[in-house]
């Protein structure tokens, strides 16, 4: 079985620095990959990295490979590149907030998303957009879409960011720290959905975070980072149950 | 969003009522009536003398003087001009009309060139483009107004082609009306254009300024996640970021452009408000003081009420507030 | 960077970004030297401001002569004559019968030469005055006029934007609401109408202060605005907690703990609101408002090159317009300059 996403020997630095080290792993088809680790760990950063997404200063050094659905996505051009992104794999922001543009509605966010990728009409489109809120388990969906994100509240923001994820189809989603700058109820509730589209929707998922306790939930194998490195990695409940490196024990004591 | 324009109309009457009464108490605080020199002046009759110390009620205390000139304002009674021996409405009208073209032009002017500017400058950062942007940006809010104005006068004196100063040529009254358009147009040139000058260099740093800032924003991250054109990112989301806060600023820069165009339109014996009220002031012929002040406020009052509806209109953070 | 750096050594480090900063060290430079002329206007000046010679009304630039006849010489001037032509225009014409050898260090002053000679380096005014010594005394005039203003604006701002960043609530809605009007106030046409406030026969020391006054009020309240901003954000840091709960009084918390931070983080500010008050005064003295002749300023001293035929035979009239423009893009970079430096994101 191909896995979805092959990362092999990614190194990314700025300047001198080293950021990421080395880091390889694979990510099978419908199954969620946990990155975890603390701030400075380079976990952000390798998310990025697949998306080809870093600022600037930062470069990935040669001799790094993504492979994704058997395509090098570090050899592809920016063209192609962009149909990857949001078509192909989908990723959902820390903090809604911040990661929506203020000026324009969640409808006109997710459109975006489908017009830059597909064909389908206007109608289309907001059929397709109303039944992607709809599984994101937002009330009343054709609210969601004429309403500014500082309209709504904190725990729909975050389905909304997760359903604009969602809306293009892709085939992975990169979710970056996902339930963070959420109230615990919240992050409950949000797990729970994870949970669900993920049975739905078959989604095979990278979950970028640093609590182990939402990793052990949903998480199928967690590799564990810690400055640039992965320090252990297995199947999350080998990992958690009996951590073998002290920097993981020292996580898994901080969760218990 | 109502409310919020009452709340300004509020505040900027009050503001009306605090420049005029100051303006007022300065004047009146100076030794030597003004009435005292005029009884002396033999072009005014001792009757139009007798006729304004009544309306104005010069006898009485300060505050009640005041009062009596808010309600002659109201009533429109402006006062007389002891300079131009007319009333002062006589004197402002068509000042008025050509400071507000003067502006409105500048303005215009500054905008639909300082914006794009300093979106080219943002997007090309320390590149020569910037580099040079910013020196003569610097150097154009640096320059004096009015020197400026001279340094331009010079070389079109020089090399012709723009006339040098005041509205109208000579032959104005004999011209079709496309013609007497084209006429102020290109009188306009030279003011509006050194007017123009010192605002444009600021803003078009600060545009600059708030689209690197966007730029940094996470949501401009989010939009190339989603695969977006990097003409929709910077044009549709980035641009549309970046102006609104310019937005506010639109009550402060016509404010400026107000006040900047009063001296060049001394330099550019530009017939405006400015230039009367200089005269005025020389002359302290204090009705036209007052009311050119006054005028000020309230083509300045228009602009910030026009500014804030722009404002309330394009952020949606503020035209909708919270809901749920 | 996340990194807990305390407010001193904060400051210190915007200092070191701002040496680095290669076009604000040369400006502030340029700043020094130009204050530095403007302090010594009596020694480097050939001449008093006021010292006329109504018969070279528009004299043209003296030049100073290194060669007598082919020969190395000491340098000497040759004064000019005032010949007619044949429209009846005045042309100055050099006079090469008379040398007037330059001498130094005579009467208190760098540099001059005797009567009947004159020295007009950068040429002569309407009367006949060294537009070079006018220029110099007037570097006086204009750069100090700015500072006092800025002093008093900020001392102005400070008080309020202090009181209104510490307090909050109701206390800074109002300062704050007054500050805005202030600031949407039409700059130039206050300026006038106070000025036609000043009686006539204040004299020029009076008219001095009163430009000053003027100045302060139409921009205290950007400042205040600028002040407490800083104020709302440094009243939430740990030592003014620690000093709440120490029992320090208000005042003092004010005074000695936020205002000196106040200070460094609005040098920046300070910089660029000096440049515009050099160009408001200028704005004044040009239409004959501000300071009164004989007593130059940068401004009154352009207001000769205001109408364009002047300017035409006697372009060297312009020149007090070029000094406006360094001192204020001086100040307007060294300004900028220390904004960058304070900036946290540009150290990065």
């Amino acid at each position: 079985m191909i896995p979805l996403l092959s990362i092999n020997n990614l190194t990314v630095s700025v300047g001198p620095k080293v950021l990421v080290n080395d880091v390889s792993f694979d990510v099978p088809e419908a199954k969620i990959l946990a990155i975890a680790g603390g701030s400075g760990s380079g976990k952000t950063t390798i998310g990025l990295s697949i998306l080809r997404l870093l600022p600037s200063a930062l470069s990935i050094q040669g001799g790094s490979r993504i492979v994704f659905e058997g395509h090098d996505l570090l050899g592809l051009p920016e063209a192609d590149m962009r149909r990857c992104r949001g078509a192909r794999i989908g990723m959902v922001f820390q903090e809604p907030l911040s990661a929506f543009d203020p000026l324009f509605t969640i409808g006109q966010q997710l459109d975006e998303v489908l017009v830059a990728h597909t064909r389908l009409t206007k109608s289309g489109r907001y059929e397709k957009i109303l039944q992607t809120l709809n599984e994101v388990e937002l009330p009343d969906p054709k609210r969601a879409y004429v309403s500014f994100p500082h309209q709504l509240s904190g725990g729909m923001r975050q389905r909304a960011m997760i359903a604009q994820a969602m809306v293009g189809d892709p085939s992975l989603i990169i979710a970056d720290e996902p339930t963070s700058s959420l109230d615990v109820t919240l992050q409950v509730k949000i797990m729970e959905l994870f949970s669900k589209l993920r049975v739905k929707k078959n989604m095979t998922m990278v979950l970028i975070a640093h609590d182990l306790g939402m990793i052990s939930h949903l998480a199928d194998e967690v590799i564990i980072c810690r400055a640039g490195q992965i320090v252990e990695r297995g199947s999350v409940r080998q990992v958690i149950d009996s951590p073998q490196h002290e920097y993981t024990k020292a996580l898994v004591e901080a969760f218990q | 969003m109502i409310k919020h324009i009452i709340q300004r109309l509020c505040s900027t009457i009050l503001l009306l009522l605090a420049v005029s009464f100051f303006t007022f108490w300065l004047m009146h605080a100076t030794p030597g009536s003004f009435f005292d020199s005029l009884r002396l002046n033999p072009q005014i009759s001792p009757e139009t003398v007798e006729r304004y110390e009544k309306i104005y009620h010069l006898k009485d205390p300060l505050l009640v003087q005041y009062m009596h000139w808010v309600i002659n304002i109201l009533h429109g009674e402006w006062g007389y001009s002891f300079y131009y021996n007319v009333p002062v409405i006589h004197v402002l009208g068509s000042r008025l009309f050509n400071t507000f073209i003067l502006s409105l032009t500048s303005f215009l002017l500054t905008w639909t060139v300082a914006i794009p500017l300093g979106v080219w400058a943002a997007l090309r950062r320390n590149q020569w483009v910037d580099r040079v942007l910013s020196v003569l940006s610097f150097a154009a809010f640096s320059t004096p107004g009015f020197f400026l104005a001279v340094l331009v006068l010079y070389a079109a004196s020089q090399w012709g082609g723009l006339p040098l100063g005041g509205m109208h040529s000579p032959n104005y009254d004999d011209m079709t009306i496309l013609g007497k358009v084209r006429d102020t147009l290109l009188h306009l040139v030279i003011p509006a254009g050194v007017l123009s000058l010192s605002a444009m260099a600021s803003l078009q740093r600060l545009m600059r300024g708030n689209m690197l800032g966007v730029l940094r924003q996470q949501y401009i991250l989010a939009a190339r996640a989603k695969g977006l054109p990097e003409g929709v990112v910077i044009y549709r989301h980035a641009l549309r970021n970046a102006f609104n806060p310019m937005v506010t600023l639109l009550g402060y820069e016509f404010a400026s452009l107000l006040s900047g165009a009063a001296l060049i339109e001394i330099v550019c014996s530009w017939p405006g408000l400015g230039s009367l009220l200089l005269t005025a002031v020389r002359a302290k012929d204090v009705y036209v003081v007052m009311s050119s002040t006054l005028l000020a406020g309230v083509l300045l009052v228009m602009g910030n009420i026009l500014a804030d509806i722009l404002l309330t209109w394009v952020d949606p953070r503020i035209r909708y507030g919270k809901k749920d | 960077m996340g990194r807990k750096i305390n407010s001193n050594s904060r400051t210190s480090l915007a200092f070191a970004s701002f040496r680095r900063n290669r076009m604000g060290m040369i400006c502030l430079w340029g700043l020094v030297i130009l204050y530095a002329m403007a302090i010594f206007a009596d020694f480097v000046s050939p001449y008093s401001y006021k010292d006329e010679e109504r018969n070279f009304s528009y004299c043209p630039p003296t030049r100073i002569e290194f060669r007598d006849q082919g020969k190395w010489a000491a340098p000497f001037v040759y004064h000019y004559a005032l010949t007619f032509d044949a429209m009846h225009r005045r042309v100055y014409v050099v006079d090469r019968s008379q040398k007037y050898p330059l001498h130094f260090f005579k009467g208190g002053r760098l540099w001059g030469v005797d009567a009947p000679g004159r020295f007009y380096w950068w040429g002569a005014d309407a009367r006949g005055r060294d537009l070079f010594s006018r220029i110099w005394y007037g570097a006086r005039i204009s750069l100090s006029i700015g500072l006092l203003g800025v002093g008093i604006s900020f001392m102005l701002g400070l008080l309020i934007g202090g009181l209104a960043g510490f307090y909050g609530g109701w206390v800074d809605s109002v300062l704050m609401r007054i500050c805005e009007m202030f600031m949407m106030l039409p700059g130039f046409y206050l300026m006038l109408a106070l000025r036609a406030a000043v009686p006539e026969n204040f004299n020029s020391v009076q008219v001095y202060f009163s430009v000053v006054v003027i100045l302060a009020f139409i921009g205290w309240a950007s400042l205040a605005r600028i002040i407490r901003g800083m104020a709302l954000s440094l009243r939430e840091r740990d030592f003014v907690l620690a000093a709440k709960t120490m029992g320090v009084p208000d005042v003092v918390i004010i005074f000695k703990h936020i205002l000196p931070q106040t200070i460094s983080y609005s040098m920046a500010t300070l910089m660029l609101t000096v440049s515009s008050y050099i160009l408001a005064e200028a704005g004044l003295s040009v239409v004959g408002l501000g300071i009164q002749d004989p007593v130059p300023s940068w401004g009154n001293l352009l207001s000769d090159a205001m109408s364009i035929v002047p300017v035409l035979f006697a372009p060297w009239i312009l020149l007090p317009g070029l000094f406006i423009f360094i001192a204020v893009m001086c100040f307007n970079v060294v300004g900028d300059a220390l904004r960058d430096a304070f900036d946290p994101m540009f150290n990065e």
